[in-house]
């Protein structure tokens, strides 16, 4: 999913549930790259996609042996009880591993923005709770690992027992690995893929629903007052839907100057506007720095995690 | 993160927890008894080069032949491949394919084949001799009786020319397979792909016939297979006795148109025939004296004179046929000529005074000359022109005149 991830961004704003789903995409990773702890952005959508067509093939490998194998025992044996097994087996792997995926990523978006508000909090001690509650492994992201186990199981019992009763235990290893494998995709992929399908969906859908109405409102523009200690050396500055302007300067009772700024945004504030504006100030300089903090901010105010 | 620890360790023991049941339910092996006697077969289709269908169809056939009340008799069907490098056991194995059977009294006789036994039994043949000279893998029964107690265990006979010593019962399927007694398929003892043979019924003397009265009774035998066979009459064990059609044990047939005994079975045929006359024995009043021709009733043409004197007697006629009597006198002339039906002539008084009248009282060498003949053609059938010197006398106080042989002169009776 790549940008724009919609039309009309500068009048349209997403409803506040499908900017918590788009927290559940994937995020530019931070531990390889400098990033400002992304919120909406969407990054390896066709990566994800690709692997999670990968494991669905996998998938339809074991619906495919299961089936096929019961009916060929069912053929010798005329035992109907094999082919309800069969069709109990199919239906609890793949339910599990819908439960699996759906539970492993539904808490991802209470992660993120614990993640940008640990860049942001100045408290040591909330630093490290937040820092506790990235770390910690949810209920759901357990019972959701748990569960694609369990799928990866009853795929291979299946399988073994129905689809390839002859089976070694080379070939069973191999078969147990594969489908291992497959839930490490599930984990690791297919939620965030799922997750940007969604996204996509959402927005897409709402963008239509706001063009179609002809009572449309437009996004009001959305402000943020932020200070630096060091100006931004212009009146006013607009880049694509963002505007930065001057507003007072003050001096500090230690003499130093504080200069007042106004971060005005129309539409939702992309991460990928914040790289934009950012880049066209110096990144070291102490002004670029209380943007991009001001940047995230009103991306939280936006979400309504801030108040405005 | 202690909350974490206890997440993995708790999933950590579900997933091996489903790992051992994954494990436990495919590699799970029936030990102990069959319950009711249920026999379990396991056959992979691992090779593509063998369809399914002739799997399905070569089981089928074994299962059909489980199924069968009587177990006598032998099947083939193939023995299955399996995976590269892995071994199995054909029978018994797990598998999901179930089949109920009777075990007692049956026996189970596997004889592994191919078009070269020497192929697939290189490895155990492995010493001085290359070559077996049998190989033989038998369950059975011991009992091998009909009762209900389904005592089967594993009895091995394999025949080795240099090791018989592993020939024996054995109980327990572990032993078969440390002695190499079942072989595996791609253990090098057999080949997958190779047919295998399994022949149900009693090994050898446990099954035969008990009566001792029968001619094929054996003394080893303690289930009567109902083979028992007697003496016919020829002496043959089970035989069916003369065959149909023929006189005796030797086979002799009797001669066209007769009985073994000789009798003609149609006596109006003119096979049936005995003194070779033609005149079928049915309709011969002399079957057994040869009539000079066939026209008449099978006794010899025969004219008489009893006593030299009366009426002539005639023989050999049928009642239809007429005898016609030429009388001439001694220089040849043709006196008279007779037509009778009648076996004797003359035949009554009337007859008598018929001739008298013709040739008169009393005549002296006459010459009389005697023909048979067939009323339907007119023509003569036998004749005899033998009586010369012939007299007809008529005597006084006699009714009936006579016919008396004499030459030159007439002979009177003192009366």
């Amino acid at each position: 999913m790549n940008s724009p991830y919609y039309p009309n961004e500068r009048q349209f704003m997403p409803s506040r549930d499908a900017l918590l789903m788009w927290l559940r995409t994937r995020k530019t990773d931070e531990k390889t790259k400098p990033t400002i702890s992304g919120l909406f952005e969407t990054v390896n959508f066709v990566t994800d996609a690709g692997w999670t067509m990968l494991a669905i093939l996998v998938e339809f490998g074991a619906l495919f042996l299961t089936l096929y194998g019961a009916y060929g025992l069912y053929s010798q044996n005329q035992n109907i009880g094999v082919l309800v097994l069969s069709v109990v087996a199919v239906v609890l792997f793949i339910s599990f591993d819908v439960i699996g995926v759906l539970l492993h990523s539904s808490d991802r978006e209470s992660k993120v923005l614990a993640n940008r508000e640990l860049r942001l909090s100045p408290d040591k001690h909330r630093k490290r709770e937040l820092v506790s509650v990235i770390n910690k492994i949810t209920n759901r992201e357990f019972f959701g690992v748990v569960f694609l186990f369990l799928s990866s199981i009853i795929k291979v019992g299946a399988i073994l027992l129905l689809g390839f009763s002859a089976a070694n235990m080379y070939v069973t290893v191999i078969i147990l690995m594969l489908y291992f494998i497959v839930v490490y995709v599930h984990v690791y992929h297919t939620g965030y893929w799922l997750s940007a399908r969604r996204t996509s969906k959402m927005l897409k859908q709402e963008e239509s629903a706001w063009s179609a109405n002809e009572d449309r409102e437009i996004a009001q523009p959305q402000r943020f007052i932020f200070h630096s200690s060091k100006p931004m050396e212009k009146p006013a500055f607009q880049l694509n839907r963002q505007e930065i302007n001057f507003l007072t300067e003050r001096e500090e009772p230690d003499g130093s100057k504080s200069f007042e700024y106004e971060l005005v945004t129309h539409g939702c504030f992309w991460d990928e506007d914040i790289v934009k504006l950012a880049g066209a100030f110096d990144t070291r300089s102490d002004f670029c720095r209380s943007l991009i903090d001001a940047c995230m901010r009103l991306q939280l105010i936006q979400l309504g995690r801030l108040p405005n | 993160m202690k909350s974490n620890g206890i997440k993995y360790a708790t999933g950590s023991g579900i997933i091996a927890a489903a790992l051992f049941g994954l494990w436990a339910i495919v590699t799970w092996e029936f030990e102990g008894e069959f319950p009711e006697n249920e026999f379990t077969i396991d056959v992979c289709n691992c090779d593509e080069s063998v369809r399914k269908e002739v799997i399905e169809n070569e089981l089928g056939m074994l299962l059909r032949f489980i199924e069968k009340d009587d177990k006598s008799g032998n099947i083939d069907f193939l023995v299955p491949r399996v995976n590269s490098g892995t071994e199995s056991f054909l029978i018994p194995q797990i598998g999901m394919s179930w089949f109920s059977m009777q075990f007692a009294p049956v026996t189970y006789r596997m004889e592994y084949r191919d078009n070269d036994e020497a192929q697939f039994f290189n490895t155990a043949q492995s010493g001085l001799n290359p070559r077996l000279n049998a190989i033989s893998t038998s369950i059975l029964n011991t009992k091998c009786d009909s009762s209900d107690a389904h005592d089967f265990i594993f009895f091995v006979e394999r025949q080795r020319t240099n090791d018989a010593s592993i020939n024996g019962m054995y109980s327990d399927l572990e032993s078969l397979i440390r002695n190499e007694l079942i072989p595996k398929v791609n253990s090098g003892l057999i080949d997958a792909g190779s047919r295998i043979r399994v022949e149900f019924g009693c090994r050898g003397g446990d099954f035969g016939c008990v009566d001792e009265t029968a001619c094929n009774f054996s003394a080893e035998a303690r289930v009567d297979d109902g083979t028992c066979l007697w003496l016919d009459e020829c002496g043959v064990c089970g035989g069916l006795g003369i065959p149909p059609g023929t006189c005796d044990c030797s086979g002799r047939v009797p001669i066209s148109g007769y009985d073994c005994a000789g009798n003609c079975l149609d006596p109006t045929s003119s096979k049936c025939d005995a003194d070779n006359d033609g005149v079928p024995d049915a309709f011969d009043e002399c079957p057994n004296t040869k009539a000079q021709v066939p026209s008449g009733n099978g006794c010899p043409f025969k004219v008489e004179l009893p006593g030299g004197e009366g009426s002539f007697i005639f023989s050999g006629k049928k009642p239809d046929q007429f005898v016609r009597c030429k009388v001439k006198s001694k220089s040849g002339k043709l006196l008279a000529k007779f037509e009778t039906v009648n076996a004797v002539f003359p035949f009554d008084l009337k007859e008598s005074k018929t001739i008298m009248r013709i040739l008169g009282n009393n005549l002296a060498d006459l010459s009389v000359e005697v023909e048979f003949i067939e009323p339907s053609e007119g023509s003569v059938i036998w004749a005899e022109s033998d009586w010369k010197n012939v007299n007809f006398i008529c005597r006084l106080g006699e009714e009936m005149c006579a016919f008396q042989l004499g030459e030159g002169i007439m002979k009177f009776s003192d009366n």
